[in-house]
């Protein structure tokens, strides 16, 4: 039914403003990294297509969010639509019911489009398929319920921008072996600050399997979303085990806790790490971290309401993008200053 | 034992008595019938007031009547409603058990980990194809245990609750990470039957788990109302040497009620299992505050001896409504947390405000 809302007045500015965006999204200085993420009400030249719902998990004091927010802002105001970001608050942090209660809501008030994270497999199932049977376009970003990120019956969408987390294992892995000269039987140690967590899980599938073929068998050691609680089991590890061949982390916390735990040993370790932020932006360029992968959540803020505004204004299928990985080293990390500034990392 | 069976029912009349005057003192209780009589016209009015709830169930009315104008008609939709309700049934439960459990004088901030931990146990059965209705019987009797184990260990230990259920909640969390090893446990479809008449759709977007809460709600209102035992609940959290002396059983009163208390929370994870199919050690982590502020803004006393079910509804409801109602109102979610804490303090102000005013005209 919402198709038949727009006209082709509608559509043509619409299609000028895109293109206007996508010529300048590299250099704009319209927004401000601080921007507040929320209240993402701007120039409405397009408000008549009503709302677009930005639906996360993001706990609101978690540092790897505020780019994803910022992104949907930034392509909201571009495209002068009203984008209004949903998060949980943070004494909901990791409730998934808060999330899907969340995205019960913004299916209740029959919005132009949602853009959300679906973290398990069956919590987001019945919201989605409301939002199907009321022909509200849905698109998923950052957490997708299967590792390839493709949706199904239970959980219909209409495309998954993200990086897939399997595959972003693989490259940390791949990437670690050759910048440390990995060989069989090297020692690798995995860690996982966060094991609750669906995608660090995939992740160390993908680092486990691309390693496996090479003769070398990760051990994972469990740590906390807490960075000192964190750091001191990283701490206990590695004083008992002085020679490892390199230190794998699967997020900006597990960075952060070895980059700490190495400080208090006074020993140098070769560490590969996982997303990035301003701190792992520095650990790359002091030689703490020699690589990072990154999955650009900036990107999949923007991408998520870009494809859900071209497929209000002119009927594009929206399609799977992957917005990583991407790998960062000392060599091309300073190019992406600007960005990281611009973004909010 | 045996002398807390002594004159139950002038341990009743002392639980009336215990809060004299007080808004929520049991009247309603086939006991303490008596005053009515003696009630003139301006003290009729002051007996509505005295019904803690009839302040918040307008504050209530008026917030989802200021909703649903400004959200132009998407706030009182059957389909908004549907996923309120839910959050509200899930919520609703955990606050019946605490307000229940307040009303007795204690806190229970346990029933987060309680009921993570109980319905990961429930959920891992269910995965491992043991009957669901055994799975929800372990879920229960976890929370049983868990909550005869917070009671034992504040009574016999005589530790505040506030510090003991401090105590339980790390030690549940931490024993649901180390048993699950942290992961989201996923029941893939074709899910029990069981699960669906705990939280599975019963008519559009209205689940079965609502009935749950209702009715659990209705039958706690009666007992607490309506029995000999209600009656305790308000003498423990009244004055308790005069209960104690009026020969209520106050220590089985007490763990009777943390029993209870850690079975609803259990419940409450098993229910929202139902709803979601999935449950992680995380999933519980926001009730032991938020039943907290839904019992207390719904009129029940934070130092025990008042209190009522509708109230404990009411209050949940309120709470559920804020969140889908600002953001139907445009207003950013930011301001949730925030104006929870203002209704908060406010619902209590007015509590007090109107406990005076009563006192005053009688």
């Amino acid at each position: 039914m919402w198709r038949r809302r727009l006209t082709l007045s509608l559509a043509v500015p619409a299609a000028a403003a895109v293109a206007v965006a996508g010529c300048s999204s590299s250099s704009s200085p319209g927004t401000s990294s601080s921007s507040s993420p929320a209240a993402a009400t701007s120039s409405t030249s397009n408000s008549s297509l009503g709302t677009f719902y930005f639906v996360s998990h993001g706990c609101p004091t978690d540092p790897f969010w505020p780019p994803v927010w910022n992104g949907a802002t930034d392509a909201g105001k571009r495209l002068g639509i009203k984008v209004d970001i949903l998060h949980i608050t943070s004494s909901e942090c990791g409730s998934t019911a808060a999330e899907v209660s969340l995205l019960d809501t913004a299916i209740a008030a029959h919005p132009a489009g949602i853009a959300t994270t679906v973290t398990d497999g069956t919590s987001f199932s019945s919201a989605l398929q409301t939002a199907a049977k009321d022909n509200i376009p849905v698109v998923v970003f950052n957490s997708a319920p299967t590792a390839s990120g493709a949706p199904s019956s239970a959980n219909p969408y209409l495309a998954y921008i993200g990086q897939q987390n399997y595959s972003a294992g693989e490259g940390l892995a791949t990437e670690a072996a050759k910048e440390f000269s990995l060989a069989k039987g090297a020692s690798v140690v995995v860690i996982d600050h966060e094991p609750t967590n669906i995608s660090l899980t995939q992740r160390l599938e993908g680092v486990k399997a691309a390693f496996k073929p090479m003769g070398i068998t990760p051990t994972v050691v469990n740590t906390s979303d807490d960075v000192s609680s964190g750091a001191s089991i990283v701490s206990s590890y590695l004083t008992t085990h002085k020679s490892l061949d390199a230190i794998l982390t699967l997020g900006t916390t597990g960075t952060d806790e070895v980059a700490e735990a190495q400080a208090s040993a006074g020993t140098h370790f070769k560490i590969g790490a996982m997303d990035l932020d301003s701190t792992t932006l520095s650990y790359i360029e002091h030689g703490t971290v020699t690589f990072t992968v990154d999955q650009q959540p900036y990107l999949e803020g923007y991408l998520s309401i870009v494809e859900l505004f071209l497929d209000a204004t002119e009927g594009a299928s929206p399609v799977s993008i992957s917005t990583g990985p991407v790998f960062l080293t000392s060599s091309n990390v300073k190019a992406l200053g600007k960005y990281v500034a611009h973004t909010g990392y | 034992m045996t002398a807390d069976r002594r004159e139950p029912v002038k341990a009743a009349a002392i639980a009336t008595g215990s809060t004299p005057g007080g808004p929520a003192a049991p009247v309603p209780s086939g006991h303490g019938t008596a005053p009515t009589s003696r009630l003139g016209g301006g003290q009729l009015i002051f007996r509505l007031i005295r019904q803690r709830e009839a302040g918040i169930v307008g504050v209530g009315a008026l917030l989802f009547i200021i909703f649903s104008v400004l959200s132009h008609g998407d706030f009182d939709s059957l389909e908004n409603w549907g996923g309120i309700s839910s959050g509200a049934a899930e919520l609703g439960l955990v606050t019946v058990g605490v307000s229940l459990l307040m009303i007795c004088g204690e806190f229970d901030l346990s029933v987060g980990a309680n009921f993570s931990f109980a319905a990961l146990v429930m959920a891992t059965m269910i995965q491992d194809h043991y009957p669901a209705l055994e799975a929800l019987l372990v879920d229960l009797a976890i929370g049983a245990g868990i909550g005869l184990l917070n009671g034992l260990v504040t009574v016999f230990l005589n530790i505040p609750s506030f510090i003991t259920t401090l105590g339980t909640f790390f030690l549940w969390t931490g024993v649901t990470l180390i048993v699950t090893g942290g992961e989201t446990v996923t029941i893939l479809p074709p899910a029990p039957l069981m699960l669906s008449v705990l939280g599975g759709t019963l008519t559009g977007q209205i689940r079965t788990e609502v009935l749950w809460w209702l009715g659990i709600a209705a039958v706690a209102g009666l007992v607490l109302h309506r029995t000999v035992t209600g009656n305790w609940f308000y003498a423990v959290g009244g004055k308790r040497s005069a209960a104690v002396e009026a020969g209520v059983p106050v220590t089985r009163t007490r763990i009777l009620a943390f029993m209870i208390c850690g079975v609803l929370a259990a419940f409450a994870g098993a229910v929202q299992l139902g709803h979601l199919g999935s449950m992680s050690a995380s999933f519980g982590t926001t009730y032991q505050l938020e039943a907290i502020a839904a019992a207390v803004v719904g009129g029940t006393a934070l130092m025990g001896g008042r209190g009522s079910m509708l109230g404990a509804v009411v209050g949940t409801v309120i709470l559920e409504m804020l969140d889908s109602g600002l953001i139907l109102s445009g207003v950013s979610p930011y301001w949730y947390e925030s104006v929870v804490g203002v209704i908060v303090i406010l619902a209590v102000a007015m509590y007090t405000g109107l406990g005076r005013l009563t006192r005053g005209g009688e």
